[in-house]
């Protein structure tokens, strides 16, 4: 540390123990490729 | 695979109707009351027969579930339909800002004097966004000719953008944009403070100021609210711009200061503040994750088009 953008920027980030395809339909063709099922997290907003 | 379920519950193309297809079989199928949401986590197929379905913040139901959805999928006579989905007719278009700038935006609460805020979740919360730019917004940021002290004005339109759909108040939950009265005191300027070769060193300064009354009619009992809101924002950073290939290489952006209000998806009818906060923006990668559209992409002025 009026605290600098640095400071700010670094005061925002997430630690690391808080931290994908997002395309249904290309998920659905690479999972006719490898031949498994889809796993689909769908949210009203963005899920990441 | 994760994607915003707020399109895909209506749109009129094959992968709306992919996704209702495997939605309709889930733990919401035919809901409409008290709302018609279809979020969750599902396993289907890529034939679109679901295999399992709920929506849950717990490990240990969603653990359960995809067990169940394995074992159902082992047990299938016929794993694949006969062919690969191929190209459709998209209802909405892909927006985003090839060679222009893509931003991941992180929002959280700054500490504060006196702290009244409940010692769970709410005191830590952060929360995560996109912002796109095209390539000509975010060339008003680089002053031509790129001289030692040379400064620029950010473009009106991305001034806009950066206020009313990224600088909310989303630390706890979904904000809905300001509306296009409440932005004030609105300016972001560069000043070119090194040039190398190739790459020229800008830093960032300006200020955006928020101010709106939100209202809503919460669903289910019908209650009206209404909250005064506000982010004073003091904006600062640093970018760093390749003339070869016309991109910024780095952007480090930071808007700090009070926020006030609450609205109906953002989780701060216990916070009113004033109380500060900070969203800050650095540089996206190029990986499916960081091509997440920002929240509010869908909304008409997004970019720029009337409503």
């Amino acid at each position: 540390m009026a605290p600098s953008f640095r400071d700010i920027i670094a005061a925002v980030q997430p630690h690391p123990d808080e931290l994908w395809q997002t395309d249904l339909w290309e998920a659905r063709r690479l999972a006719l490729e490898v031949g498994r099922p889809i796993f689909l997290w769908a949210m009203n907003g963005n899920p990441l | 695979m994760a994607e915003n379920s707020s399109p895909l519950q209506s749109q009129p193309d094959a992968k709306g109707e992919f996704f209702r297809l495997v939605a309709e079989q889930g733990h919401y199928g035919g809901r409409t009351f008290p709302t018609s949401t279809r979020q969750g986590l599902y396993v289907c197929t890529p034939g679109g027969t679901t295999l399992g379905a709920l929506n849950t913040r717990d490990a240990g139901p969603l653990l359960e579930m995809l067990q169940t959805a394995l074992e159902r999928w082992d047990h299938l006579a016929v794993h694949a339909t006969s062919k690969a989905p191929g190209e459709y007719d998209r209802f909405r278009p892909d927006r985003y800002p090839h060679g222009g700038l893509v931003l991941r935006a992180i929002a959280r609460d700054l500490p504060r004097k006196m702290d009244t805020r409940i010692d769970d979740w709410r005191k830590i919360a952060w929360n995560l966004d996109y912002a796109w730019f095209t390539r000509e917004e975010v060339a008003s940021l680089v002053p031509d000719p790129a001289l030692l002290g040379a400064t620029a004005e950010a473009s009106p339109e991305l001034v806009r953008r950066l206020g009313r759909f990224h600088l909310r108040d989303f630390v706890r939950g979904e904000p809905a944009p300001w509306p296009a009265d409440a932005l004030h005191d609105a300016a972001l300027s560069s000043v070119v403070t090194g040039v190398s070769g190739d790459t020229i060193t800008v830093s960032l300064h300006g200020r955006i100021r928020l101010e709106a009354e939100f209202r809503w009619v919460r669903q289910g009992d019908g209650e009206s609210h209404e909250s005064p809101c506000s982010f004073d924002a003091t904006l600062s950073g640093e970018a760093e711009w390749d003339r070869v290939t016309g991109r910024f290489v780095r952007f480090d952006l930071a808007a700090s200061g009070p926020r006030a209000g609450t609205q109906q998806y953002n989780n701060r009818p216990d916070d009113l503040g004033p109380a500060p906060m900070a969203v800050v923006f650095e540089l996206a990668g190029d990986t499916p994750r960081d091509r997440t559209p920002p929240h509010t992409v869908l909304h008409a002025q997004y970019f720029g088009e009337p409503a």
